[in-house]
Order: C-alpha cells, then structure tokens, then sequence
C-alpha cells in the first residue's frame, strides 16, 4: 500500500510537470504590424522606444505568475505607426541566478525563478496600408 | 567535512560570475520583411507556413554557451529563403518539457549545464506582382 501511494505520487508529480512544462514559454508579442526586419520602404523613424523587466516564474519556470512579460511591454504606437527595427532581449542575469539557484539549492529554484526580458525599436510612421496576404 | 563544505560553496559561487553571460539576442538586419501582422504593404501570396525550433546547449547556468547563438528572427529569416518576407510571424522562446529534462535530471537542477529553446512560427510570403530588380532570383 505504501509503495503504491509512493508510485502514485511520483506518477502525479511527473504528469504535473510534463503538463506545466509548456508553460515555461515566453512569448514575444508586440503591437499588430510590428516590423522585426527591414522597415518598410517609405517609412520614416519618429522615435527610439525600449523597456525591460522581470519575468517572474513559480515551480522552476512552470507557472508565469506576473503578467508582464514580452506580452505587456511594448505598447501600441498609435494609428498610422507602427513599431520597426526590434531587438529582444532575454537575459538570466546574476539577480536570476542568486534569487533562483543559490537558495534553490535548499527551496527557491523551485519557488522563484525569474528572467529579465527587453526590447529596442524605432517607432515609425508609415504611409503605406498593410494588404493581407491570400492563400 | 569541513572541505566538502567548501568544495560545494565554490562550485556554487563559480557559476555566478558567468551567469550574466547567458543571453538570448533576437535581431535580423537582414533584407527580409518580418512582420507580426498579416500581410506587407503590396499584395501578396503565402508560399507555405513554417515552424521551426533552436535549442542551445550550455555549461554553468548559462555561463559558457556552446553553439550558434539563439536568435528566432534569424531563424525566421532562414525560412523565408528566396522570397521577400515572413507574415503573422509568433516569437517564443523558454524551456519544453525536452528542455526541463535536461537541465533539471542530467544536468543536476541546472547547475551543471542546460538547455534552452526558441521557436518561431509564421507565414513565408511572395508578392503577387514581383517588382522588377527585387525578390526575382
């Protein structure tokens, strides 16, 4: 009975790993027509934009539990602009290690385990209407 | 004892001096189009949809980084080949359950060494109308 309920809770951990697992993801979602190449031709810069910050993650990274993240931290340019020339940053810097690895050791890995995430780009006006593509 | 003690205060105080080193840098400077939205400023045509996915090995909590660094718009850009661009291009990067496995069994809670992972998704897109002098090859 013992060793069942032993297997049973080794069972339960590892399906609730392998489940949380894809949640330790950061998606890097920036305003809608959002250039992360060349800018489009005919477009002029307006101003130089950027942020960053910290992720937070709980159970070594398997449940987000602050919202901002890439999602929240470029904001919409406004009508008749859009955002060109992105660069993300995604970087465990030695805050992340400290607060995540050394008292992880003991119970922090697993408790917090943050990231710091930023971005750089240029905002720029653009005459031209995007046309959505056929397939 | 009191050698193991210290033996496993440098091992893990080592790694802090590298750990700043691990970055991810996504940046494409290159002549393709990369766009979030659903199409460019002239009409166009989607060639086929991709997903494509980077894993990069390291040693120390990131602190020695081995391989081609981790960069998803290059990756986007390499699967826009010959034509002009990517549409509805999707951004992520992290650890899958591939990932957790290594860093977290062989690789001792990630103390050892790791994994990490970044994905991108999209659109690759030709114009219906190729202008003379670009996108023709």
């Amino acid at each position: 009975m013992k060793g069942f309920r032993l297997r049973f809770r080794a069972a339960l951990v590892a399906a609730l790993g392998v489940s949380l697992s894809a949640c330790f993801t950061m998606n890097h979602t920036f305003p809608p027509n959002t250039q992360f190449g060349r800018r489009p031709e005919g477009s002029v810069g307006v101003r130089s934009v950027g942020d960053e910050g910290m992720k937070n993650y709980l159970l070594s990274g398997l449940v987000p539990y602050t919202s901002f993240g890439t999602k929240d931290l470029a904001k919409d340019p406004g009508p008749g602009r859009r955002l060109a020339d992105v660069e993300i940053e995604t970087q465990f810097n030695w805050f992340d290690f400290v607060v995540s690895i050394v008292p992880g050791l003991y119970y922090g890995y697993y408790v917090w385990a943050p990231r710091h995430v930023g971005y750089e780009a240029v905002v720029v006006e653009d005459p031209s209407e995007v046309v959505a593509a056929t397939r | 004892m009191r050698r193991r003690a210290r033996l496993w205060a440098v091992a893990l105080l080592l790694p802090t001096f590298g750990s700043g080193c691990y970055t991810v840098h996504h940046g494409y400077h290159g002549d393709k189009l990369l766009t979030n939205g659903p199409g460019l400023d002239r009409p166009t045509k989607v060639v086929r949809h991709f997903e494509s996915h980077d894993r990069q090995f390291f040693w120390i909590h990131g602190g020695i980084p081995t391989g081609e660094p981790l960069n998803a718009l290059e990756l986007a850009a390499r699967e826009a080949g010959p034509h002009p661009g990517v549409v509805n291009l999707k951004v992520k990067e992290g650890q899958n359950a591939a990932d957790l496995f290594y860093t977290h069994v062989p690789c001792l809670l990630g103390i050892v060494c790791g994994t990490w992972s970044t994905w991108a998704e999209g659109d690759v897109v030709e114009y219906e109308t190729p202008v003379a002098g670009r996108n023709v090859r």
